[in-house]
Formats: C-alpha cells, sequence, structure tokens
C-alpha cells in the first residue's frame, strides 16, 4: 500500500473517531432529554416506586448523567456496552447478533441493487431516446418515489397471500433453515430493501455513462476496432464509476442504518427493530451501541469509498 | 439494435414490452388491493370514521357468534383430543424473560409465564380464585396469615419437588426483587412438606389473590443459576423453554414431567412477537399462525369480514385494561382541581358514540372502574352518563360559565378518538389542545403526574380494586397517583377494602367506592371518565381446539387442555 493512501486512512481514522465520540454524546444526551424512563416501560404499570428504585440502582440509572456516559464509555474500551433494560442481556451480545441479520439481507440487497442498477443503467444510456431507455428510466423514478411499506405490502400479498410461494414474513438462518429456507425468506424483504437503490444506481450509471460516451477515447477506441463489450466495460464504465461508487457508499450506511421499515414489516430481528424497540422503551443504552455501531458502519464505508477511488483512477491514487 | 434499414428490431420492442407489462401489472394488482391492505393510519382512520358505524351492527350481529363460540370454547370441543402438532401463536406482546419469572411484572408477559409456569391459584372464567397448584387455603385475618396446602406429585420440570420450601424460596425471590404482590408476606412457616403458612404484615383483602395468582413458581436448583434461568425455563407448567430469541420468539416443547397425566396434547408451543399488525394478520391468514391477538381493531375487522376464521374476545374482564380520561386533580391551579369541572367533563363526553365510531363493535362503555358482569361492577350504578347541558350548568357553578382552555394529551394509538373527545368538551366550553407524545412519553406523564389538563387513562379492572385501584389512588402509588386528589373519604374506604377480614365484605366496599368516584349526583371522579375496555380479540383457525385463551384471565390460556384437530 503506497505511504500516502496509508496516510490518507490513518487519518481518516482519527477523524472518524473523533465524529464517533461527537455523534454519541449527542445521542446519550437527547435520550435523557427525551421524556420517558426506562425502568418504568419495563416493570409496565402495575410498578412500585419501590420497584422502580430499585432496578434504577441496578443499571446505575440513579447517577448523575456525565458519569454514567463515562463508565459507559471506559466499559467500551473494556469491550463492555452495557446491559440493557428492556432485554436484560449484554448488549454486545444482542447487538452484533442483530447486525448480522441486518447484514445478511443488506448485502445481498446491495449487491442486487448495484449489479442491476449498473446493467440497466448502461442498457438505458446505451439506448438512449429509445422505448428501453424511457421504460427503465419511469420504472427508476417510480422506484425512487415508491413507499418502501406499501411496496411490502403489496409483495406479501401477491407472493405470500395470492400465489402462496413465499412466506410473509420472518427471518432463518442458513444453519436453521438450509440455504432454501434462508432465501425463501430472505427475497421478499430483499426486493423491497433494493428497490431503492436500484433505482438511484440507475440512474446514476445512466447519467455518468451518457457523460463518457461522448468523450473522444470513446470514439477513438471505436475507431481502433475494440469489441462493443471491451469499450463499454473497461473504458467507459470505469470512467463513470467514481459517482457510482461515491453513491454506494452512501447508499450502503444509509442501508444498514435504515432497515427499520423492512424489518418491521416483515419481522426481521434485526438492528433496525432492535433501535426503534429500544427508542421506544427507552433502553438508553441499547440505543448508544446501536449509534455507536451504525455510525463505525459508515465510517468504514465511506473509508472504502475512499480507497477504491485511488484503486479505480489512478490520478487520484498519485495525487 | 438498430436494423440496416434504421428501425429498431423486434427484440427491442418486445423486451420493452415484456419489462413495462410486467411491472405493471404488479402495480394495477397492488393498487386494486392496497386499500384493503394498507396500514396507512390515515387511511384506515378515514375508513374507519366513515365506515366504523355501520359495520359496528355487522359486528355486533357476529358479537352472538362470537358469545356462542365463546360459549362452546368453555366446554370442552366436540372431538377427541388429538395428540400431537405444534401450536403457533403470535401477537404484539413481548417478554424480557420468559423463565425469571420476578421480573415478568406486566399482564402481557403473563401468557408467556403460564405457558412453562404455575401458580398456587388461577382465576376461572366468573373471577373465582380456584386451586392449581394449592389444594386448598385457609386465611385468619386476625394473626394475620394464609395457610396453603399444597398439590402433591407435583415436580418442577428438572425432576425437583414441588413442595413447601419450593414455595417459600420462591417467595424470598420475588422479595428480593421488590415485588408488589409479595411485599406483605411477613414470613413463610414450613409446617410440613404440603403445607405453609404465610405470615402477614397486616391484614390485606388483596394478599391471598396476589400471592396466589401472580407468584410462578421456579425450581429452587434451577434458581441456583439465574442468569441461565432467564433465557430458559424450569416450571411446573406443561411446556418448557427450548430457545428464546429476545424480542422474536419463544418456543416450548412438552414436559415430561407435567403433573395432569395425559397431559399436554400439544408436542410444543411457540410464541412469536409479530409488532405490526398487518404482517400478523398476513401471515395468519397465510396459515403461518394457528392464533393470533389482534390489538388493532381496523385490522381486526378486516379479517372478520372474510368470514373465514372464528374471533373470540375475553369477555371476563379479568386482567382487561380500561381506557378512560383522567383530568390533573392534584394541580390546584387547575380547574379540574374542582369536583364539579371534573363532573362536568364526564357529562360532555358520550362514550358509546365515541365506542360506536371508532371501535368496530369491538369496544365495550364502562362507566365504572370494572368490567359488565364482573364481581365488582355496580349494575344499579347511576353514573355520569352523556349530558351537555348537565355539564354546562356545573361548569357555570364551578365558576367557568364560559368554559375554559386546556390540554388533552394522547398517544398515537388514540389520538383519533380523544380528538373526538376534545371536540364533544369543546362544546360544552372545556377547549382542548391535543398533544400528541410517543408511548413512553405518556409513560413518564403518568408516572410524575405532571401532565397538563387531561390524558388518557390506562388502568387494568380485575375485580380487586384494592389492588388495582389502590396501585392508583396510593398516595405513593406508581402511576397517576401523582396527579389526582386523594380524599380522605376513598382513602379510608380503601383501606376498608384491603382490610375486608370476607370476601363479602370486601365486595360491598367495592360497590361504595364505585358509588363514590363514579355517581351521577356528587361522584368525586378523581379518575375522570372511563371510557371502555377492549376485549382482546382472538383469531384462531378452526382446527385449535381446547386452548380457552379468551375465556379466563386475559394473561392465561389452557394450553395443556389446548389440542390441534388437523
Amino acid at each position: 500500500m503506497n505511504n500516502k493512501l496509508a496516510r490518507m486512512i490513518i487519518r481518516r481514522i482519527g477523524q472518524s473517531i473523533i465524529v464517533l465520540l461527537i455523534v454519541t454524546l449527542m445521542v446519550f444526551l437527547l435520550m435523557q432529554l427525551v421524556p420517558g424512563d426506562p425502568i418504568a416501560n419495563f416493570l409496565g404499570a402495575n410498578a412500585t416506586p419501590e420497584q422502580i428504585e430499585h432496578y434504577n440502582k441496578l443499571f446505575g440509572f440513579d447517577q448523575p448523567v456525565m458519569v454514567q456516559y463515562w463508565k459507559w464509555l471506559i466499559g467500551l474500551f473494556h469491550g463492555e456496552m452495557g446491559r440493557s433494560v428492556a432485554l436484560q442481556k449484554d448488549i454486545s451480545e444482542v447487538i452484533f447478533q442483530r447486525l448480522g441479520i441486518t447484514l445478511s439481507i443488506v448485502i445481498p440487497a446491495f449487491v442486487f441493487a448495484v449489479v442491476l442498477g449498473i446493467i440497466l443503467g448502461i442498457t438505458a444510456a446505451k439506448n438512449r431516446g429509445t422505448a428501453i431507455d424511457s421504460v427503465i428510466s419511469f420504472f427508476a423514478n417510480i422506484g425512487m418515489s415508491m413507499p418502501m411499506f406499501w411496496f411490502g405490502l403489496i409483495l406479501i400479498l401477491i407472493f405470500a397471500l395470492k400465489l402462496h410461494i413465499l412466506p410473509t414474513s420472518g427471518f432463518v438462518s442458513i444453519k436453521d433453515g438450509g440455504i432454501s429456507g434462508y432465501f425463501s425468506h430472505l427475497l421478499l424483504p430483499m426486493l423491497v430493501l433494493a428497490a431503492g437503490p436500484l433505482a438511484q444506481f440507475t440512474r446514476q450509471t445512466r447519467s455518468s455513462m451518457l457523460e463518457v460516451i461522448r468523450q473522444d477515447y470513446v470514439t477513438t477506441a471505436k475507431a481502433k476496432g475494440l469489441g462493443k463489450r471491451e469499450i463499454t466495460f473497461k473504458h467507459q464504465l470505469r470512467n463513470a464509476l467514481i459517482p457510482i461508487i461515491t453513491v454506494m457508499g452512501v447508499t450502503l450506511g444509509g442501508m444498514i442504518g435504515g432497515t427499520v421499515l423492512v424489518e418491521s414489516i416483515f419481522v426481521v430481528p434485526g438492528l433496525g427493530n432492535l433501535m426503534i424497540t429500544s427508542i421506544k422503551g427507552r433502553d438508553f443504552m441499547v440505543v448508544e451501541d446501536g449509534v455507536l455501531v451504525i455510525a463505525i458502519a459508515v465510517a468504514i464505508c465511506n473509508l472504502i469509498v475512499d480507497i477504491l477511488y485511488g484503486v479505480i483512477d489512478p490520478r487520484i491514487r498519485n495525487d | 439494435m438498430i436494423l440496416p434499414n434504421g428501425r429498431k428490431s423486434m427484440k427491442n420492442h418486445l423486451l420493452s414490452a415484456v419489462l413495462a407489462g410486467c411491472m405493471a401489472m404488479s402495480l394495477l394488482v397492488g393498487c386494486g388491493e392496497a386499500a384493503t391492505n394498507s396500514s396507512d393510519a390515515a387511511t384506515s382512520t378515514a375508513a374507519a370514521t366513515t365506515t366504523a358505524a355501520t359495520q359496528a351492527a355487522a359486528v355486533a350481529a357476529s358479537t352472538v357468534a362470537d358469545a356462542a363460540t365463546a360459549a362452546s370454547s368453555t366446554t370442552d370441543e366436540a372431538g377427541t383430543p388429538k395428540y400431537g402438532g405444534v401450536l403457533k401463536y403470535a401477537s404484539h406482546n413481548t417478554v424480557s424473560t420468559p423463565g425469571y419469572t420476578p421480573e415478568c411484572t406486566n399482564n402481557a408477559s403473563l401468557i408467556f409465564l403460564n405457558t412453562a409456569y404455575e401458580s398456587l391459584t388461577y382465576y376461572d372464567e366468573t373471577g373465582a380464585i380456584v386451586p392449581r397448584l394449592a389444594t386448598e387455603w385457609t386465611t385468619d385475618p386476625d394473626e394475620p396469615s394464609i395457610t396453603w396446602t399444597l398439590r402433591q406429585g407435583v415436580k418442577f420440570a428438572d425432576g425437583t419437588d414441588f413442595n413447601a420450601d419450593a414455595v417459600k424460596t420462591n417467595i424470598e425471590e420475588y422479595q428480593k426483587c421488590e415485588r408488589n404482590e409479595t411485599k406483605n408476606v411477613k414470613s413463610c412457616e414450613v409446617v410440613d412438606d404440603y403445607t405453609i403458612k404465610m405470615v402477614l404484615n397486616s391484614w390485606n383483602s388483596s394478599t391471598l389473590e396476589s400471592v396466589g395468582f401472580f407468584v410462578y413458581y421456579m425450581s429452587p436448583k434451577a434458581l441456583q443459576d439465574v442468569d441461565t434461568l432467564r433465557n430458559s425455563s424450569c416450571g411446573t407448567g406443561p411446556f418448557q423453554v427450548t430457545e428464546f430469541n429476545s424480542g422474536v420468539s419463544v418456543k416450548y416443547a412438552k414436559n415430561e414431567n407435567y403433573w395432569q397425566d395425559g397431559k399436554p396434547y400439544l408436542d410444543g408451543v411457540e410464541i412469536y412477537v409479530v409488532d405490526e399488525p398487518t404482517t400478523r394478520a398476513s401471515a395468519f391468514e397465510a396459515g403461518e399462525y394457528d392464533m393470533i391477538l389482534m390489538n388493532n381493531l381496523a385490522v381486526a375487522n378486516d379479517l372478520i369480514n372474510t368470514k373465514q376464521y372464528e374471533m373470540e374476545r375475553n369477555k371476563s374482564g379479568q386482567g382487561l385494561v380500561m381506557t378512560g380520561l383522567i383530568p390533573n386533580s392534584a394541580d390546584e391551579a387547575s380547574p379540574f382541581a374542582n369536583a364539579k369541572v371534573r363532573e362536568a367533563m364526564c357529562y360532555a363526553i358520550d362514550s358509546q358514540s365515541l365506542c360506536d365510531a371508532f371501535g368496530y363493535g369491538m369496544l365495550q362503555t364502562l362507566n365504572q372502574w370494572a368490567a359488565p358482569g364482573s364481581v365488582t361492577y355496580d349494575k344499579d350504578l347511576k353514573a355520569m352518563d352523556y349530558d351537555p347541558e348537565k355539564a354546562k350548568s356545573l361548569l357555570a357553578e364551578a365558576g367557568y360559565p364560559d368554559g375554559f382552555d386546556t390540554t388533552l394529551t394522547t398517544d398515537a394509538g388514540n389520538k383519533d378518538m380523544f380528538t373526538a373527545a376534545a371536540n364533544m368538551l369543546a362544546e360544552v366550553g372545556i377547549n382542548c389542545t391535543v398533544n400528541q407524545v410517543d408511548e413512553s412519553a405518556q409513560v413518564s406523564l403518568y408516572q410524575n403526574g405532571n401532565w397538563e389538563g387531561i390524558m388518557g387513562h390506562f388502568a387494568a379492572i380485575s375485580p380487586d380494586l384494592g389492588l388495582y385501584m389502590g396501585r392508583h389512588l396510593d398516595k405513593d402509588g406508581a402511576f397517576y397517583a401523582k396527579g389526582i386528589q386523594h380524599p380522605d373519604d376513598a382513602m379510608q374506604l380503601l383501606e376498608d377494602i384491603r382490610t375486608a377480614p370476607t370476601d363479602d365484605e370486601k365486595i360491598q366496599d367495592e360497590y361504595k367506592m364505585q358509588e363514590l368516584m363514579y355517581n351521577g349526583e356528587d361522584g368525586l371522579a378523581i379518575f375522570g371518565k372511563p371510557l371502555f375496555v377492549q376485549f382482546e380479540p382472538i383469531f384462531k383457525q378452526s382446527y385449535v381446539k381446547g386452548d380457552r385463551r379468551s375465556v379466563d384471565h386475559v394473561g392465561t390460556w389452557s394450553i395443556a387442555d389446548c389440542w390441534l384437530d388437523k
């Protein structure tokens, strides 16, 4: 790895750590300001003042806010993320399990959206002004504006209730349900999650390709007698990739943190589902740790994007 | 591809046509169905407002069928129970631990506990306490104490004997967790292996039911490793936890050590947490669940309209939660500190109209702290029924002839109904600004007692006012207590209920409390206006038998008697 790239990575990691600290402090303080008590939510309407006091002491909620934050921060350096009030479990155990489930939907959805989005974008750009271009662009616009919730319910109605070929909801790991069980439960949530990004990648690829198609070096490559496939993928796409990769990085980070709706519709016990339940129940520690994990994921995505710029474009690498 | 003559190839046209056709078809199908399946609140609310009243009549007709269905489920259903199968049940309720029972403090988690654990007594469909792990009991208000005779031949799932020592260990465990139900137990004396005397701090008529029903017995051996127990179970119940996925599901397998010979019939039970009601209903319709609890009335109404499923509703009132509107009377500067203003508020609201408009026929109006038909329900009570003219005259008497401005706080689920109530209040001059908050903020408001004006009142209406009303009326009660007045006569009556030496005297005192709070002439109206109780619609596939899910206490079922007729 060249020195410039290594320095860039180290600098970015340092910046990310500062951002993460600021984000977690802001979230911690915001959760304290929002009305609601995790112990009261956990114990329910039948709680007595003694019970509430007992659990407040058990979880350290009777201590000053900044003391709680500091203890949490120190705990992180020891690999401890605290204990969930609602789940009565160590948060690290729950968060990484849920993250794994979320990623098992997000990554296939992302790959699907990228691959199909790029193919459709190239197709639309190559057939600019034709019916194909119109149709692809039309459905890309619909994909961008279609409500995820509605789309999910439609898919459930068609494929689960009418055709009975897919389950309505739930998540099954490969270990529990085998490949077929996993994929049958994955398909609908993946399609819903991928719809928006697919449309975005299609539009961005089309737009980038249209700029590149008109370039002189493409004309030169054609004149040299290079094959269409070689021109498209080795010359045109490679030059069009920079903005596409930018969108990919932003989208992936957003998908990891934004699976709440999909997990809610399809009853997927992922990180989004955990976050929304914890916010509603004011389970501060889980929210705090969840935000941290999502923020780290977004930071990693951005870092990968920056590295890929250098890989794809030698001019950036040597800059 | 462009042909030599400049025209596009047939291939291009075909590809475009197929692409467009497929996507358009799915959109058209979706649009046609979306209105009935969308869970968009605005859509369903608009539908609710315009059609609920007319549909109420249809549902009322199905109520007769419901009653017949419920009645048939109270007796053994037709056919001989079949062994085998796994019952899959889904609801929005979750549990933090299915195994360490002292930490399950709300009614929503009882269904999980009742699958793997048992208590000394339980409630039958009339609300009477009947034996379960205890076969008989005697009370001594003078000592004061309760002596239990325990059922013999019962073992925990790990083979440990259920006996007096196990009971003592469990009571002490509950006390360590500051459980209210065991607060009044001073000590447990083991008389013999199957007799235990609980000496109380003071006589309280609620202690028998609190200890009898709300303490679920864990194996003392399993209690030595609480962390493991939290994620599993070890009780005397018909099933035991095999897998616990927090917030997702709890799976149970048959307890081979179960004390009832020949039971359970099922091989296992799986309880799923499905928060989204539309998804839950879809999965039920697709046959993925055998039974569901449907808390969303609009979705429940859709299921009823398919005419394909049995719906049952718990009409016993046990464990149900009443919804009402409660004014903050503790704030001396507030108009609601005046009893006449609180009465005016009650007279201004037409709870029957609200239930008809928003309830799809699935809400039962209340005028007191009890479900109709329950032992503490005073059917002769003349309550504060809708009378806007009386409301206006009461306001004038209280010094508010032109009314006043206030706030009505609501959560998302009750927003439409409470907004309608606010409109009714406005007609008599009580002008409410509707303030919507989320559930946690609402809990905080009634925990701290600092809500402004009026807010939703949610209270368990099981027939023991000393226990359930006391949680709100006690000066140090955890909820609502800091936001209401505590008049001396009400506090004395509460104490009388708690110390009543016999059930008959207790019931008479409870009737007096209903009168004191809710009577139409001079009721204190401390708890404001009771609006309705929702009878927890349960839908099940036709082959599910014997469960009694909606017959006894709402948090229980006879899962040992349940079988699948398929």
